[in-house]
């Protein structure tokens, strides 16, 4: 009887021939990715053949079954995956987006924001320091993402905070990490150094070409050129010794498709030799700016291929990819944080957001933070954002990638459009696995 | 083979979070 085989394939595995003809094995539910050699391949796709195998009789099959690519056939892996889903709203677990201000001295023609108010004012800042002062004797680990904005624009914003933040989390020995996202103008080495010292080693910077080609995109708000200037930011930071990761982002639409290899050869000149600088390459989209009817999108099939051409044609010239892709394919690390209980956006005013695009729109506005750390929400708000997923949509239930997305990588388009949001790692899996197994030859 | 990547009891921690960008 075939269906009493003892051990069976996790319906969680995805598989990915290498371009040395050898194999990645990939697993959403615990994250595991495993490499076999092209000897080792016959007997691996034997081994994961639907109706199972008897025993753990070889070296192979006791990996497979390690790392969990073979599982118990008693194992229920439909609960597995929604006890995955519950356990977001585990309560030792909070994540804040911050917006230290919410003005820019940039104005990308494709950006979203509107840029409708400046500093954080002392009210937000003392509520966001008894929150966490409160939240902090509950909590495991506490995660700090600086946003905007252009956050650099109020550095002393990110200092005060984020003193006050660390000496919380080191009375609680509670886990810290900050992430930012900046245009790059005012990242000099003093103030990336300070950065470090406020434990924010995770940036992500966008370049959308050379020179001019970037400037004509990503200009300041007089409409004067950056692109020199952040080089000569990056540059510097390159000699900062110690443990960071800089994430170029290279925004790509039909109008810089063809300067972007030209681009990867001049990033790979400058930073291919330092492995904490890696590529990410992402669509230029329609998220609500002024300019969004006269953007030059590139089609979905045209997106989807030259988001891991690109990322490929950079590993060959030996960039390293960004931490973000093989990071974004760990179990619930797809789903946005708009969709995850203990996440919120606090606006410089103290307003309360879930997501960062919709700034504007009412079901966005779920509440306010008040000065001595009282939060007032609205938890209709607050569960449209947190229960549109895999909750309610059996497509995703039975995809192999739920546990990393849960049907909620990005709840707005779904609200916005009707249809799912499925990440780009995912329409594209078996290439991505096989960029991560190149990457990891560097 | 070789492991890339071990995997992980998936709460929260790897052997996880989304951030703007």
């Amino acid at each position: 009887m075939q269906d009493k085989n003892t051990y069976v394939p996790s319906r969680f595995n995805v598989l990915s021939q290498t371009d040395d003809h050898g194999l990645v094995l990939y697993n959403s539910y615990n994250g595991a990715i495993c490499y076999f050699t092209d000897t080792e391949k016959e007997e691996v796709i034997a081994s994961l053949k639907r109706s199972g195998v008897e025993n753990l009789s070889t070296e192979i099959k006791k990996e497979l079954f390690e790392n969990g690519f073979l599982i118990s056939n008693r194992i229920d892996e439909n609960r597995r995956a929604q006890f995955l889903h519950q356990s977001l709203h585990r309560t030792d677990v909070m994540h804040l987006v911050l917006l230290p201000t919410e003005a820019c001295n940039f104005r990308c023609t494709y950006c979203y924001e509107s840029f409708p108010r400046g500093k954080m004012n002392v009210e937000t800042k003392s509520g966001l320091k008894a929150l966490v002062k409160e939240k902090a004797a509950t909590l495991a680990n506490l995660n700090i993402s600086w946003f905007g904005g252009e956050p650099l624009l109020a550095l002393d914003v990110i200092e005060e905070l984020s003193t006050s933040f660390l000496t919380t989390a080191s009375n609680q020995k509670l886990q810290y990490s900050a992430d930012l996202v900046t245009n790059g103008y005012y990242l000099t080495k003093d103030v990336f150094l300070k950065l470090l010292s406020w434990e924010i080693r995770q940036l992500m910077i966008t370049i959308d070409g050379i020179g001019e080609v970037h400037d004509s995109r990503r200009h300041l708000a007089g409409g004067g050129k950056t692109f020199d200037k952040i080089i000569e930011n990056l540059k510097a930071v390159k000699e900062v010794p110690g443990e960071f990761n800089i994430t170029i982002r290279v925004n790509f639409d039909e109008s810089n498709l063809q300067e972007t290899s030209k681009l990867i050869e001049f990033l790979a000149d400058e930073f291919a030799e330092d492995k904490r600088f890696g590529v990410f390459f992402r669509p230029v989209g329609r998220w609500g700016g002024e300019n969004d009817d006269e953007l030059p999108v590139c089609s979905q099939i045209t997106s989807n291929r030259k988001i891991w051409e690109f990322s490929d044609e950079a590993l060959t010239k030996g960039m390293s990819m960004s931490p973000m892709i093989s990071d974004s394919l760990m179990p619930t690390a797809s789903v946005c944080y708009a969709a995850k209980p203990h996440s919120l956006v606090v606006g410089a005013n103290g307003q309360l957001y879930k997501c960062t695009i919709s700034m504007d729109e009412e079901v966005n506005q779920v509440g306010k933070l008040f000065e001595n750390g009282s939060l007032m929400l609205d938890y209709d708000k607050m569960a449209a954002w947190t229960t549109s997923g895999e909750e309610t949509d059996s497509v995703c239930q039975s995809c192999f990638y739920r546990p990393v997305c849960q049907g909620n990588h990005c709840p707005l388009y779904r609200m916005r459009t009707g249809e799912r949001p499925c990440p780009f790692e995912k329409r594209k899996i078996k290439k991505v696995l096989n960029l991560i197994w190149k990457n990891s030859l560097h | 083979m070789r492991v890339l990547r071990p995997g992980t009891t998936p709460v929260n921690t790897t052997s996880i979070k989304s951030v703007p960008g």
